[in-house]
């Protein structure tokens, strides 16, 4: 975007913007260098404001995985985020299609439809949503937190979008060589919609990895409880062991950190892909 | 792209199977309880012991499973998980309840009524505080046993009192003297100038203020709430004096925010051992926080009253999930937290007061190796047995909304949003529009409303007669107290 | 495509909506139709469960009429507007993000190098810290040594360090957030009045040695660029009305604009609520009036809401702005009285007034860097170069080429940004208030969807509940519709 030769003042300019980048990590960092070094302090000291701990206590990180399982929280949450991701992905694209390409009586209506759904508060379903869990016997169940997340309108959204914005000449070539519906879906649209299905692998994983509530009302059994709800075990009538807290949540972090510095490099070279080819 | 959503897809597979085949073993040899409490060290401990002690006593060992629900602790919410599972019949076999959920879950009738069992397996309430009868009984029917009880006391810094050459608070104390005291502290404590504010107390329970000039949230039979009074007025009036004015004690709403969950009490106990509080307003628990603080010297007084000494009891009782599936061996626990080996690991472990009032004169609740808290440790016991009464309730509103009316008052009124006569008077109305809801809505509430109201009644010409009245008409805790302490009771059996 | 026939190719979009439609119907359709129909009942928890099957009755719209009479309602659908306020900053915060990213993004891309240099230079002052015990200036050196960390990794990486920084927040959504900020505005122990102690002492010295000159200075200067920016709003819809660029109704929302800073100015100066309010409204009147009363265009014809879109997006940006600078006119006076004694800093959580900024302070943070910039950063990469280029050749200013083409093309993504924030801004601020405040100090906090949480688990009261939800649901959509008139409009130029 940026076309000028690099020349004192553009370096005097860049050296400025990435001064001013710094500032806001740090803002933005603060309060994780906080939570770190809480998570060092020892429990007497987890309510002093002073923000560093008078020795580093390396131990608090073992003493997370003495007090809960934090490899099979971690697990539990990985794979049922996981799985609703996939199932997300592949199911909203399929209706995003609908609704962006194909042409069919009463779309529109539905599609408003489907919106409409999400301006419901979801807490006044969160009852029947739990009778029909408990109809369906999947209650402590896996599936039981996969189902009702893996089909939202808010993903078909957020894809519709992403492909309106995709010029139609691109699909219409292909119909005119003879490509069904499914082929245009699978071979046209898929591709170019990458950054599009990436950018929502990322809300919804993010969003079902830390998912509190729903976990919390369905699950019994203490080995199939994800990160989130595992957490709880820090907190007692006798107040909050903070310092393990703090610690387990920095540790539930990285895979999120990790999963993120990968995916937006697949996301930024497919914006780019799909330029060239656009 | 194709690839990678088939490399997802097969990972994910592989790594479902894993989980799954990993699965701890769920089929236990013995049968299996699911207790919804929270996942500390004193649970689990509990949880071993119950198994010891089915062995000990010959019965065939049951495995008790923690299942972790509360992240709040004071229970000013219902917490939805019990709420939910509980009305859907799939609640836990065992139900822990705190402060303000009784009513909740008994109405929606989820909780086993152990009234005939409890009392041929002596875990009735005459084995317990006599004061915390109200929390576990409820209409004449048992609903649970407790297992701990605690009173709500002034924690005080010794130390913090020394540094400021001030004389420590007597042992019992009125509102007047607290004042007197409070201020003179608070100037010794805050030369001119000082940033850091030092506070005499962290905060005041209002309930506790009205019970000493007399006054409870309810009338006899619970069936109105009676906080438009002077008498709240006059408490409403000290508390904004006591905030705003001489800053003895930080903002209520600075208070409320602060414990509005678990983590807030961590900042509590800091500013209390490290002397920005000088007392600390807390149950007997407190020293599970309070140990690891350090060394400072610790004692513990009542509450100061407005005349009438009162401190609040409560407990944490566990109950029976009516739709348990071997309530026979959910009600061996109940039995169980009535034993000599639970109340001594209470003791011992110093969460709250053992419900067994003789395992606090063991010498497990004198424990060896902190014998510094020996004393105060000795007056909440005291307290529990003297002056201890439990929080008052309707059985025609539900606490939580009461408990948020009354916030909201004397909040606005702190934020000056409110004269203290309007606060007093918004509670009152609040709660009594409420209460009058529940019984319109409710044929069942409507009848036994309509029975108390004519009982009331009947108190009132009896009050207004100076004559005599019966102690069965009276629910309230506090009245029952307040009268026999008066001697306005009919002359009761000996029990 | 127009040769199928109407009912096949309904077979063919259903096909594809199918998986999706199935686990939608029986997971959200199903209990959404079910508490649609509740909200008419009495439907109780307490006496409707498994173990108490009382007859459910039919009440009609008596839930309706209970939560319109209700003042508790009122309040909390004003906590929630006032709440929703900070959506514009939150978008605008989002869009700069991206926007820096942008510039930054692509010069160097050594995101392996970055890591190790940062990592090492992090391990090396942490230990020095650890080891050396250092009290209150440790804090500093960590600091100082972060920023030294992050420039480095930055320049080597070519902002994927500073991207990830920025999706930080997002990385522990949710209820850890609230917890960590709720000891970050401790009164007593958190850093945030730790730190604003300090300058509050500056501004207190500064405010001691001429308190006359801040006194009135203060007023003054807030007052004067109220008017300057009430004169600018004026000059400019006098000119969009000749032009024919605005409808009667957007000078009505623009009027409002100015009144409501108006009667917040002379309500905190004390005067009573009808009063306040009735200066407000003749302000709002002369403006109406003034506009009306100029001569119509030549030629040109507007329809009743032309450019009402543009007047209420602007509203979200100019009532704020306004409302501040009030804030500052009325603070003036007070300050040097204040300075005399010490400025505290604000107890923020605990107090009626500063509740609700801390709660939009927090969230503000949480949303820079959030989901919205991820799709302002793929909606800016997909905008074709050629745009530029072409602008670059017309010498066009980078203000010209925010306006023209960068702003023009990112309009989709924000009309869905802006269409999920007010769906989750209306549906928020529950777990936050929960977690925070509980919804306090007196209720200024509460949300309508803590109300709905308080109803539907604290009461029990679950057709009440759903009552309440539908008619938050009607306010959504009301919302929605707006956004999608007014925003889609722009979206499709």
């Amino acid at each position: 975007m940026n076309a000028t030769p690099p020349s004192p003042p553009a370096a005097a300019r860049s050296l400025g913007l990435h001064g001013l980048m710094t500032v806001l990590s740090l803002a933005m960092l603060a309060p994780f260098a906080w939570m770190i070094l809480a998570s060092l302090k020892t429990l007497a000291e987890a309510g002093d404001p002073a923000w560093l701990p008078r020795s580093a206590q390396w131990d608090n990180y073992l003493e997370v995985f003495r007090v809960i399982p934090f490899l099979r929280f971690m697990a539990n949450s990985l794979v049922i985020a996981g799985w609703v991701t996939l199932l997300q992905v592949f199911t909203s694209s399929l209706a995003a299609f609908s609704f962006a390409r194909l042409d069919w009586p009463g779309r529109d209506r539905v599609f408003f439809l489907y919106l409409g759904t999400m301006m419901l508060p979801g807490l006044v379903m969160v009852i029947p949503n739990y009778q029909i869990m408990v109809r369906f016997g999947l209650v402590d169940s896996y599936l039981g937190l996969v189902l009702p997340s893996a089909f939202t309108a808010f993903g078909t959204f957020l894809l519709r979008q992403f492909m309106l914005g995709i010029p139609r000449a691109l699909d219409e070539a292909a119909e005119i060589d003879g490509a069904s519906k499914w082929r245009v879906y699978w071979d046209v649209i898929l591709p170019l919609s990458r950054p599009g299905l990436v950018t929502l692998a990322i809300f919804t994983f993010m969003g079902n990895y830390q998912s509190f509530f729903w976990p919390l009302v369905m699950m019994k059994n203490v080995d199939k409880y994800t990160l989130p709800v595992g957490l709880l075990f820090f907190d007692s009538e006798h107040g909050q062991a903070t310092h393990l807290l703090m610690a387990a949540v920095t540790m539930s972090v990285v895979p999120l950190i990790v999963l993120f510095v990968f995916l937006q490099r697949q996301f930024i070279r497919g914006i780019q892909l799909g330029a060239v080819k656009g | 792209m194709k690839r990678t959503f088939l490399v997802c897809l097969l990972a994910l597979t592989v790594a479902s199977t894993l989980l799954h085949w990993s699965l701890p073993e769920q089929q236990s040899a013995a049968p299996v309880l699911y207790w919804v409490t929270q996942n500390d060290p004193v649970k689990r401990e509990t949880t071993a012991l119950f198994r010891d002690w089915l062995v000990a006593q010959g019965l065939p060992p049951v495995e008790v499973r923690i299942d972790n629900a509360s992240q709040q602790r004071t229970g000013t919410t219902g917490e939805p998980k019990e709420l939910i599972q509980g009305v859907s019949g799939m609640g836990g076999d065992l139900i822990d309840i705190y402060l303000y959920q009784m009513e909740l879950f008994q109405a929606t009738g989820m909780l086993m009524d152990v009234t005939e069992i409890a009392r041929r397996e002596s875990f009735d309430p005459s084995v317990t505080y006599q004061a915390i009868n109200t929390d576990i009984v409820l209409d004449g029917r048992q609903y649970g046993f407790p297992r701990n009880a605690d009173v709500v006391m002034c924690w005080v810094n010794r130390d913090t009192f020394a540094r400021y050459g001030q004389p420590e608070p007597p042992a019992r104390w009125t509102m007047d003297e607290f004042e007197e005291r409070g201020r003179r502290f608070v100037a010794a404590a805050n030369p001119p100038g000082s940033r850091k504010r030092i506070f005499f107390l962290n905060r005041v329970w209002p309930s506790t203020l009205r019970r000493g000039l007399g006054l409870s949230t309810y009338n006899e039979t619970a069936t109105r709430c009676t906080l438009d009074d002077p008498r709240n007025v006059e408490v409403m009036k000290r508390i904004y004096r006591w905030t705003v004015e001489e800053k003895l004690i930080p903002t209520i709403q600075e208070q409320e925010a602060l414990a509005a969950d678990a983590s807030g009490w961590d900042s509590s106990f800091s500013l209390f051992a490290t002397g920005r509080f000088a007392m600390l307003y807390e149950g007997l628990w407190a020293i599970i926080r309070l140990r690891p603080k350090g060394d400072f010297r610790l004692s513990a007084v009542e509450p100061f009253n407005g005349g009438f000494p009162n401190a609040e009891i409560g407990c944490g009782v566990v109950s029976v999930y009516a739709g348990s599936k071997h309530p026979e061996l959910a009600l061996q626990f109940l039995r169980f937290l009535a034993s000599k080996p639970f109340n001594r690991l209470v003791a011992r472990s110093g969460d709250s007061l053992p419900v067994l009032p003789s395992a606090a004169k063991s010498d497990d609740f004198h424990p060896r190796d902190h014998p510094g808290e020996w004393a105060a440790k000795d007056v909440f016991a005291k307290a529990g047995r003297e002056i201890g009464i439990a929080a008052s309730k309707s059985a025609f509103v539900l606490p939580s909304i009461v408990f948020r009316a009354d916030t909201e008052a004397i909040e606005s009124m702190l934020a000056g949003r409110m004269t203290p006569e309007e606060a007093a008077r918004t509670t009152a109305n609040r709660v009594n529009s409420e209460i009058a809801l529940r019984v319109r809505q409710d044929p069942t509430l409507r009848r036994s409303y309509e029975e108390r109201v004519k009982i009331q009644q009947q108190i009132e010409a009896r009050r207004a007669a100076r004559l005599p009245v019966p102690a069965s008409w009276i629910s309230d805790p506090f009245h029952l107290t307040y009268y026999r302490a008066h001697g306005w009771l009919e002359k009761e059996a000996a029990p | 495509m127009s040769t199928e026939s109407s009912r096949r190719r309904w077979l063919t979009g259903m096909a594809f909506l199918l998986p999706n439609i199935a686990g939608f119907l029986a997971f959200t359709l199903v209990p959404l139709v079910l508490s649609f129909g509740m909200a008419f009942t009495d439907w109780d928890m307490l006496r409707h469960n498994m173990f108490r099957h009382e007859p459910l009755s039919f009440t009609g719209l008596e839930n309706f009429v209970r939560l319109f009479r209700d003042p508790q309602f009122w309040r909390d659908l004003g906590n929630t507007m006032f709440l929703l306020l900070g959506l514009p900053f939150a978008i605008a915060g989002s869009l700069g993000a991206a926007l820096l990213l942008t510039k930054i993004n692509g010069r160097r891309q050594a995101v392996g190098p970055a890591l190790v240099v940062a990592t090492l230079m992090l391990v090396a002052s942490g230990l020095v810290l650890l080891r050396g015990g250092m009290a209150e200036q440790g804090v500093w050196c960590l600091f100082g040594t972060l920023a030294a960390s992050v420039l480095v990794a930055g320049v080597l990486s070519g902002g994927t360090v500073y991207r990830t920084l920025f999706y930080l927040p997002n990385f522990t959504a949710g209820v850890a957030t609230y917890v960590l900020w709720k000891k970050l505005y401790n009164p007593h122990t958190g850093p945030i009045n730790f730190g604003l102690a300090s300058l509050l002492d500056g501004v207190s010295s500064v405010v001691r040695t001429d308190p006359r000159v801040v006194g009135y200075g203060l007023p003054v200067l807030c007052g004067a660029v109220a008017v300057l920016l009430v004169l600018w709003q004026l000059r400019r819809l006098w000119r969009r009305w000749d032009d024919a660029d605005t409808g009667t109704a957007a000078i009505v929302a623009a009027a409002l604009t100015l009144a409501i800073p108006l009667a917040l100015l002379t309500s905190w100066q004390g005067w009573s609520l009808p009063v306040a309010v009735g200066v407000a409204a003749l302000g709002a009147a002369t403006i109406i009036v003034s506009t009306l009363r100029r001569p119509r265009p030549w030629g040109k014809t507007r329809t009743l809401d032309t450019g009402l879109g543009t007047e209420l997006g602007l509203a979200l940006v100019l009532i704020p702005v306004l409302t501040l600078l009030v804030g500052g006119i009325i603070l003036g006076p007070i300050l040097p009285a204040q300075a005399a004694v010490g400025i505290d800093p604000p107890n923020w959580l605990g107090d009626y007034g500063w509740a609700k900024p801390a709660l939009m302070i927090m969230a503000l943070w949480a949303a820079i860097g959030s989901n919205n910039m991820i799709l302002y950063l793929a909606g800016l990469s997909n905008i074709p170069p050629e745009l530029y280029e072409a602008a670059d050749m017309d010498g066009a200013s980078p203000g010209q080429r925010f306006w023209h083409i960068t702003w023009p093309q990112l309009a989709p993504v924000t009309f869905f940004i802006a269409v999920m924030g007010v769906i989750n801004g209306m549906q928020g601020g529950f777990d936050m208030a929960r977690t925070m405040t509980a919804g306090g100090p007196a209720g200024a906090t509460t949300t309508l969807s803590y109300l709905i949480f308080i109803e539907g688990f604290e009461t029990g009261r679950l057709g009440y509940a759903s009552a309440a939800a539908w008619v938050l649901f009607v306010l959504v959509f009301v919302f929605s519709l707006l956004n999608f008139r007014f925003g889609n409009r722009d979206a499709n130029d």
